[in-house]
């Protein structure tokens, strides 16, 4: 090892020192300038994590905003070296910690997994898009996904009420999350269990709806064939339509 | 072109960059971080600027100064940005980023000593060699200096000429760092190896105290940081691409292209000069 043992202890005692925001004595030539240190690493944390996840900022307090920014910068050690990355290492770090017990906030984690699946969808890496050929939808058609999607699993309901609000009304709830192709732009959609179940098997393989039907009435213990199949290829040929669902 | 002036390309003002007509920076530079990996929306802007104009990426997670391994599958991802966008200079901070496995996206002082530059001097040839192209690392900011056993000058200098990198010259950090820790801006850069000049910096910076400049990138150019460049510039015995930083507190796009044509201009009639009386 060049770098020896205390040299490396200096470069380490420092680091931590700005990312835990302390006050540890150091061999520094102007004591008084590590509070600015510590300031413009923590408004970089702060104003990253504001910028992915403007919905929480606004809705929790202050100080528990402050406090989860703290927690965060001191216990985690960010590994992604793009910061516009690191606040997926926040949701993670937040999930795992059960910080929505610790701030009585039970729609924390599920409100903080929403925004980063905006952001994660948006910048979704670029692959070859399948062409679309046909653009009216039969109900025979073999259907693929658009490749820039997320489909979310909700207990609270989020995407369409105030966290407080969602907080009284735990449940299994769905979202679609797409990019649309030609704009870039991120748009959900409340999706029911049925839904998910035909986009999952459209995932696994381009498929036809008449070929997922029998799978859905077995799964969900439906008898009425010919209802369920107009119902769903009423779903199929909106998302055909909005190009989240293309024929192959 | 001799003369390249350039501007760092952000995505508060990237509509600038691709639809108005009146602003036309030589070249871009951008730091690569924050576009490896990027689909959408601002891959088509990346894309669509990148048609437009030369680039040059200026990193900030290398990391080249950290007690840490150097990021392997970073330099992978960084490697294949390069050859996709034809990029000309890769940059980077003699500064440290990451310690103690953890990120901290600012740029860190690395305490001048000894057994710190035969470090970086390793990490940077093994950089060198995966990338198969020069670093070109830049003197950095800073507030304090951190269980220094030498100048900054000496440090910069032996880093440089150990290595065989090549140097980003920030002279707006000269003038900052000049001011912070009360050394001759003009005798420090006069010291430094200037052969190994390949890329200017220009930026502004904010005065928070009588005794502290902070390097913010989010002022115009100083008349005294513009003088140190007019200085610097004669001392240089080629040109070299000069770039403008402006990260925050974006202006009217006609105040970034006076600055630019400042800068220009001066280059130009220092240069020009040159070229007239070498030839």
């Amino acid at each position: 090892m060049l770098l020896k043992a205390d040299t490396r202890k200096i470069q380490e005692q420092f680091g931590a020192v700005c990312r835990k925001q302390n006050i540890v004595k150091l061999q520094l030539s102007r004591p008084e300038a590590l509070v600015h240190y510590q300031r413009l690493i923590r408004n970089i944390f702060n104003n990253t994590l504001i910028t992915a996840f403007p919905i929480t900022n606004e809705w929790l307090t202050v100080d528990d905003w402050q406090y989860l920014v703290s927690e965060f910068m001191a216990k985690h050690a960010a590994q992604t070296p793009a910061v516009w990355q690191m606040p997926r290492e926040f949701v993670e770090f937040v999930t795992e910690n059960i910080y929505a017990a610790t701030l009585n906030k039970p729609a924390l984690n599920d409100l903080l997994w929403l925004e980063w699946y905006e952001i994660e969808v948006h910048t979704m890496r670029d692959v070859e898009e399948p062409p679309i050929m046909k653009t009216i939808y039969q109900l025979n058609d073999s259907l693929i996904m658009n490749p820039y999607h997320r489909i979310i699993n909700l207990t609270y309901p989020v995407h369409k009420m105030h966290a407080d609000e969602a907080a009284a009304e735990p449940g299994d709830y769905y979202v679609l999350t797409y990019r649309v192709m030609d704009s870039g732009d991120v748009r959900f959609i409340e999706i029911s269990p049925v839904h998910v179940f035909i986009l999952q098997n459209i995932i696994e393989g381009p498929q036809s709806l008449p070929e997922i039907v029998p799978g859905v009435l077995s799964q969900f213990n439906f008898d009425n064939e010919e209802a369920i199949q107009k119902y769903l290829a009423f779903f199929c040929s909106d998302l055909v339509d909005k190009k989240i669902l293309i024929i192959t | 072109m001799r003369y390249q002036v350039g501007m760092g390309f952000r995505r508060d003002f990237a509509d600038e960059f691709i639809d108005n007509e009146a602003f036309k920076p030589d070249f871009i530079e951008l730091a690569p971080e924050n576009w490896i990996g990027m689909g959408g929306y601002w891959k088509k802007k990346l894309d669509a600027v990148a048609g437009r104009y030369p680039v040059t990426c200026h990193g900030l997670s290398l990391s080249i100064g950290s007690p840490d391994d150097l990021d392997w599958t970073f330099l992978k991802q960084l490697k294949e940005f390069l050859k996709r966008y034809n990029v000309s200079i890769y940059s980077e901070h003699l500064s440290f980023a990451k310690a103690d496995n953890a990120h901290l996206y600012d740029l860190l002082p690395i305490p001048f000593r000894d057994d710190a530059i035969k470090h970086i001097v390793k990490r940077i040839k093994m950089v060198q060699d995966y990338l198969e192209r020069p670093l070109v690392l830049e003197n950095v900011s800073y507030y304090t200096s951190v269980a220094a056993q030498m100048t900054e000058q000496e440090f910069v200098s032996r880093v440089v000429e150990e290595s065989g990198c090549q140097l980003l010259l920030d002279v707006n950090n000269v003038y900052v760092n000049a001011f912070n820790h009360g050394y001759n801006a003009e005798e420090f850069i006069s010291q430094l190896p200037l052969d190994k000049v390949a890329y200017i910096h220009m930026a502004g910076h904010d005065k928070v105290s009588d005794d502290l400049i902070i390097d913010t990138h989010g002022q115009a150019i100083i008349d005294p940081v513009y003088t140190l460049f007019e200085y610097t510039v004669k001392l240089l015995n080629k040109p070299v691409p000069v770039l403008l930083e402006r990260d925050f507190n974006i202006p009217e796009t006609q105040e970034l292209i006076g600055e630019m044509e400042r800068l220009k201009g001066i280059v130009k009639k220092i240069w020009e000069v040159e070229h007239v009386i070498e030839s």
